[in-house]
């Protein structure tokens, strides 16, 4: 029998033995891809309904990883390659053979799932797979990485209740780490991010085919194991590294840092963890806003897609970013009027008065289906005109499923310069906003362009709510003396958002 | 020819020694016995012949290729069968065997049908809910089903019951013979090894202490029965030779002998015993060989940790 026909032959077996868990597989991927999409389209209208995040999505989100990783323990033990007795080894199969069809299910089967689901997705809701959500990267990167952690962690046990051991100790020592670490991350180009991936894996595999092509274990090779799990592991707590370097590659004299910082407070028995982010070096002509809204992720173009597809309700959310009263809307709140022709083509309005309306507005108008959600800025969007800007979007269809448009504006004029001398040297202040939006701000009190994607590494790191309007002092209070806004999370795993107060330069 | 050659062969776990200098070759055909104590190495050295491990040195060749070099070619011209081999234990013996037979050119269908049958093996059933003797069963029929050349077996009758045990000693007497296999084989079922074995070899703390045909051995060891006249038999002073065992009862003593010429040792005994009532010679069982092997070597051993 030729080497491949005996790889095939493995690799069949080892589908055949694994066909339910692998259709459960599919089943969890499909529903942790749907409910990642379903939960960004839907949040904005969430928030104003003041519904939280759905468990059950958060449920498969989590079980995901654990399933492909779970998958790949039990398709090597099935043939354990360590085991003195295992039964293939006895057979007519080169080593090499069995090795390849485990790394063929393993590196093969399971990623092809997950980019198949994402694949149907991309098909049935004209989702660009470029624009998919931050999470969903983070969670496929998660995904794959956890597998390759499982491959050589698999092949070192000779049983699924070692590989359950082995994986609790793993995570126990991870989270300890993490518990403990106070460390800087300095920013890693996505190339060389991709390159030590590449090179993890590479490790890995080579460790795995060792233990195959040896058939014993020793301690170099526990050693080998533990370290590239941790390494790997490092690879999904640290995904800071490519945004920051989005930042900085796009802007080559800012610098982006960030520290993870943990106090505990004695009294209250308690212990925080912040994530400080520190922008500095920005030039005064570029602008960078940190955007928590997960809708962010569609793009223009397949909103633009989306709008014409949709039907547009009559209801509309409008609140305004409580940024200070520079920031406020001048005067009452804009208003809209909409206007639908015999050719289902809407025509939105938005009337702001022209005292208030300034060519600087940087006001996004948001728009909900319970598919999609995107945003366009106006100044792209929409044309100014005597009442206000004006939004035509083309409707073709009149189904009940309408859409709700969300306004978030803010306008870059007249935020009060900092002229504090210790915060000579600080730059930018980033400001949380009630909404799920946030700024950054210059020295000179002007807010940054909408674009970057930097909060969307926040919301890989913190899939929770940010937007919680009671986490922050009034806006005023602290920006005069903030620094940097500061996410923390205490012990019992509550997601807070509170400013850090002026560091003393 | 030698199917199987052995030189210098040492293996160890550790600082435990496991096999130590073991030399030896198998003449292509025969059924070899490989006996031994618990702990004697006996599962290492059929694993290494096997190339399910390397040993520490030494050279190892099966099928006139170095054991380390065996290919996929040469595996199907050999089956294995040991107790606690872990067969894939989700899948049923007939998926087992779907599996199995196109991995080997010479899986004969009509034989592993004939071998279920006689083993009474329900082909639905999943591994992991068969019984030790009937996972045995399974193991011996993926492993004969191909017809091989080679066979090794490291206590293959655990669990059976002893009308199967009997079948399967005469099939592999049948086929071995009718077929020229060689079969290579550690059991502690001494009476089917004696039907089975034409070649015996004897392990004993990693060292192979007997490598010869069964015929010799039959002739070489004999119990050797003394009746004195003495109220308790008095033994040498100095232990002769030819002496491999001896136990005494009273006027009674039996000495199991390592000899080839029953009449010279009639007479030597003679001198060994000046007041002997009766001399007997016996033939000696592999059991009894057996036996009375380890327990030398038991004794040896305590001797040298005494002193």
């Amino acid at each position: 029998m030729s080497w491949t026909h005996q790889v095939w032959q493995v690799f069949r077996k080892d589908v055949m033995r694994q066909r339910w868990l692998l259709l459960l597989f599919v089943l969890c991927a499909v529903g942790s891809v749907a409910s990642v999409l379903r939960d960004s389209t839907t949040m904005a209208l969430n928030s104003v309904l003041g519904e939280h995040s759905r468990p059950l999505a958060e449920l498969l989100w989590l079980l995901l990883p654990a399933f492909a990783a779970l998958l790949c323990a039990t398709v090597i033990l099935e043939d354990v390659p360590t085991a003195p007795r295992a039964h293939w080894a006895t057979l007519p199969i080169d080593r090499s053979a069995v090795f390849g069809a485990k790394l063929c299910f393993v590196l093969g089967v399971v990623p092809l799932i997950v980019f198949g689901a994402l694949a149907v997705l991309h098909l049935a809701f004209s989702v660009r797979l470029m624009e998919l959500p931050v999470l969903l990267a983070t969670g496929v990167r998660t995904l794959v990485t956890l597998t390759v952690i499982a491959l050589p962690l698999a092949a070192i046990v000779r049983e699924l209740r070692e590989f359950f051991l082995a994986a609790v100790a793993l995570a126990t020592v991870f989270a300890m780490a993490i518990d403990g670490a106070s460390f800087e991350i300095s920013a890693v180009a996505p190339l060389t991010q991709a390159f030590i991936a590449v090179l993890l894996t590479s490790c890995s595999v080579f460790i795995t085919w060792q233990l195959y092509k040896r058939r014993r274990r020793s301690w170099v090779m526990y050693a080998a194991v533990g370290v590239l799990s941790v390494l790997h592991g490092a690879c999904i707590v640290i995904p800071v590294a490519p945004y920051q370097k989005t930042l900085s590659a796009s802007l080559p004299d800012a610098r982006l840092t960030s520290t993870w910082q943990r106090t505990t407070n004695a009294t209250a028995r308690a212990r925080s963890f912040a994530w400080q982010l520190h922008l500095a070096g920005l030039p005064p002509d570029r602008r960078a806003t940190l955007r928590v809204i997960r809708a962010g992720f569609m793009g223009p173009e397949t909103c633009r897609r989306a709008l014409s597809k949709s039907h547009i309700e009559t209801t509309l959310q409008y609140p305004v970013l409580p940024l200070g009263r520079e920031l406020h809307w001048l005067g009452n709140p804009p208003q809209f009027t909409r206007s639908v022709d015999t050719a289902f083509t809407n025509t939105w309005t938005l009337h702001t008065g022209e005292n208030e309306c300034t060519p600087s507005l940087n006001a996004v108008l948001e728009m909900s289906t319970p598919r999609l959600l995107g945003s366009i800025p106006l100044s792209t969007g929409a044309t100014l005109t005597s009442g206000g800007y004006r939004l035509t979007v083309h409707s073709t269809e009149r189904s009940a499923n309408g859409m709700l448009a969300t306004l978030y504006a803010s306008s870059s004029v007249a935020a009060p310069p900092l002229h504090r001398p210790g915060l000579s040297q600080l730059t930018y202040v980033l400001v949380h906003s009630q909404r799920s939006e946030a700024m950054m701000l210059n020295a000179a009190g002007q807010s940054l362009p909408a674009g970057r994607p930097i909060v969307r590494n926040l919301v890989g790191l913190f899939p929770r709510r940010l937007d919680d309007d009671s986490a922050g002092p009034h806006v005023d209070a602290w920006l005069r003396d903030a620094v940097l806004y500061v996410f923390t999370w205490d012990s019992r795993g509550v997601f807070a958002a509170s400013p850090l107060l002026a560091e003393e330069q | 020819m030698s199917i199987i050659d052995v030189r210098d062969l040492t293996h160890r776990f550790g600082k435990h020694v496991a096999l130590q200098d073991v030399s030896f070759s198998i003449p292509a055909g025969s059924v070899y016995a490989l006996l031994g104590p618990n702990g004697s190495g006996k599962t290492t050295l059929l694993q290494i012949l096997m190339g399910l491990m390397p040993a520490t040195s030494g050279t190892v060749r099966v099928l006139d290729t170095p054991v380390a070099k065996l290919t996929s070619a040469h595996r199907a011209r050999m089956g294995y069968v040991a107790e606690g081999l872990k067969l894939p234990p989700s899948m049923t013996l007939a998926q087992l065997e779907r599996y199995v037979s196109p991995l080997y050119p010479t899986w004969d269908h009509t034989l592993a049908d004939s071998l279920r049958q006689r083993f009474q093996l329900d082909a639905s059933r999943r591994i992991r809910t068969l019984s030790r003797g009937e996972h045995m069963k399974a193991a011996m029929l993926c492993a004969l089903a191909p017809r091989p050349e080679l066979l090794i077996m490291d206590e293959p009758f655990t669990g059976m019951d002893a009308v199967v045990k009997d079948d399967l000693v005469r099939g592999v007497l049948e086929l071995s013979g009718r077929e020229g296999w060689t079969v290579v084989m550690a059991s502690h079922d001494l009476a089917e090894l004696e039907l089975l074995a034409d070649w015996v070899g004897f392990l004993h703390n990693g060292t192979l202490q007997l490598h010869e045909p069964m015929e010799s051995v039959r002739a070489r060891y004999r119990w050797l029965e003394v009746i004195t006249s003495a109220r308790d038999a008095v033994l040498p002073a100095v232990r002769p030779q030819e002496w491999v065992w001896t136990e005494t009862a009273g006027p009674r003593v039996r000495v199991l002998l390592s000899a080839q010429d029953s009449d010279a040792v009639q007479q030597r005994a003679r001198s060994w015993f000046p007041d002997a009532q009766r001399i007997e010679l016996h033939e000696a069982s592999l059991r009894d060989v057996f036996v009375a092997l380890t327990r030398q070597g038991l004794a040896a051993k305590t001797r040298t940790e005494a002193a």
